[in-house]
């Protein structure tokens, strides 16, 4: 999707594993510095960031092996997060993104995940086929400073 | 636990990767989590607080966030499961020590409803051992 893609792009590519979750958040973050973010839109983009990259590990790979890709690019004042998988994807996109909607309640699993990401987002974007894998777009603005020094 | 010295301990228990202390006072367990808790470490705190519930004379949990400045949906579920836990047993939980970041988990989740905050343990300790 276009709209979904800016320029300055950034790729990591990591094992599925929960030790990167925090990697990935780090990594997130540290790009957008760039952009002069304030405390709270770094706060948002790591919590989405951990959301989409948790759920592969999770879902997508079952606590298997596997590789993760998150893709960062930037336009403006937007970051674009995107982070793709090739685990057992999703049947009904819709009914996963539903608030509290889990199907691993046997891991205390809250089915808030998707929620936040849309809460702490300007943008999402799921696409999904089943035995593919998984993409999770996400678009964030970041405020510019008006007093920039 | 005096401030100094609990700060001392939480500077080892992070040195070796541990990213809950539990502390029980009384009939109270606190759980605090030393390292943001997300997926990979909501596996730890879940087992050792579980551990300290099912050893028994647990009734009221309380939740201290005071060290963490990062909570995802992982940690939702972390404390619902505990809270189904001690309800069973007519017990409660509350938390204190939120802030700016992990509040607004809370909020969005709505897990103040069942979880009220507050400034600090001592108040929470207080709130938890009134009956009600
Ligand atoms: N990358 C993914 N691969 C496969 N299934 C997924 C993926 N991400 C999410 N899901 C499905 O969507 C559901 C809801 O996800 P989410 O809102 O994050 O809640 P939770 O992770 O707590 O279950 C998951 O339970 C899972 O069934
Ligand atoms: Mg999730």
């Amino acid at each position: 999707m276009e709209e979904f893609r800016g320029g300055n792009e950034v790729v990591v590519e990591f094992d599925a594993r929960s030790r990167n979750e925090g990697f990935a958040r780090l990594v997130a973050a540290a790009y957008a510095a760039q952009l002069n973010p304030t405390l709270e839109e770094i706060a948002d983009i790591k919590t989405a960031v951990s959301e989409a990259v948790t759920n592969a590990v999770i879902h997508g790979y079952e606590g298997k092996s596997g590789t993760i890709r998150m893709c960062l690019t930037q336009a403006d004042s937007d970051i674009f997060i995107e982070v793709s998988d090739q685990g057992v994807g999703i049947e009904n996109v819709l009914q996963a993104m539903e608030p509290t909607y889990t199907t691993r309640p046997d891991m205390e699993r809250s089915g808030m995940g998707f929620a936040f990401m849309e809460a702490f987002t300007d943008e999402l974007e799921v696409s999904s086929e089943k035995g593919k894998g998984t993409t999770v777009r996400m678009r964030k603005h970041i405020m510019p400073l008006e007093n920039a020094d | 636990m005096e401030e100094r010295k609990q700060n001392n301990l939480v500077q080892e228990e992070r040195a070796k990767e541990k990213s809950v202390l539990c502390e029980q006072k009384g009939q109270i367990l606190i759980i605090m989590p030393l390292m943001e808790l997300d997926h990979h470490c909501a596996v730890q705190v879940r087992t050792e607080a579980d551990e300290r519930i099912d050893e028994g004379r647990i009734q009221h949990l309380l939740f201290d966030f005071s060290k963490i400045t990062f909570m995802d949906s992982s940690g939702i579920g972390v404390i619902m499961g505990r809270y189904k836990k001690v309800l069973f047993q007519g017990g409660r939980i509350a938390c204190c020590g939120v802030g700016k970041e992990v509040d607004r988990i809370l909020t969005l989740s709505g897990l103040y409803r069942i979880m009220p905050s507050y400034p600090d343990r001592a108040s929470a300790e207080r709130a938890l051992k009134e009956e009600r």
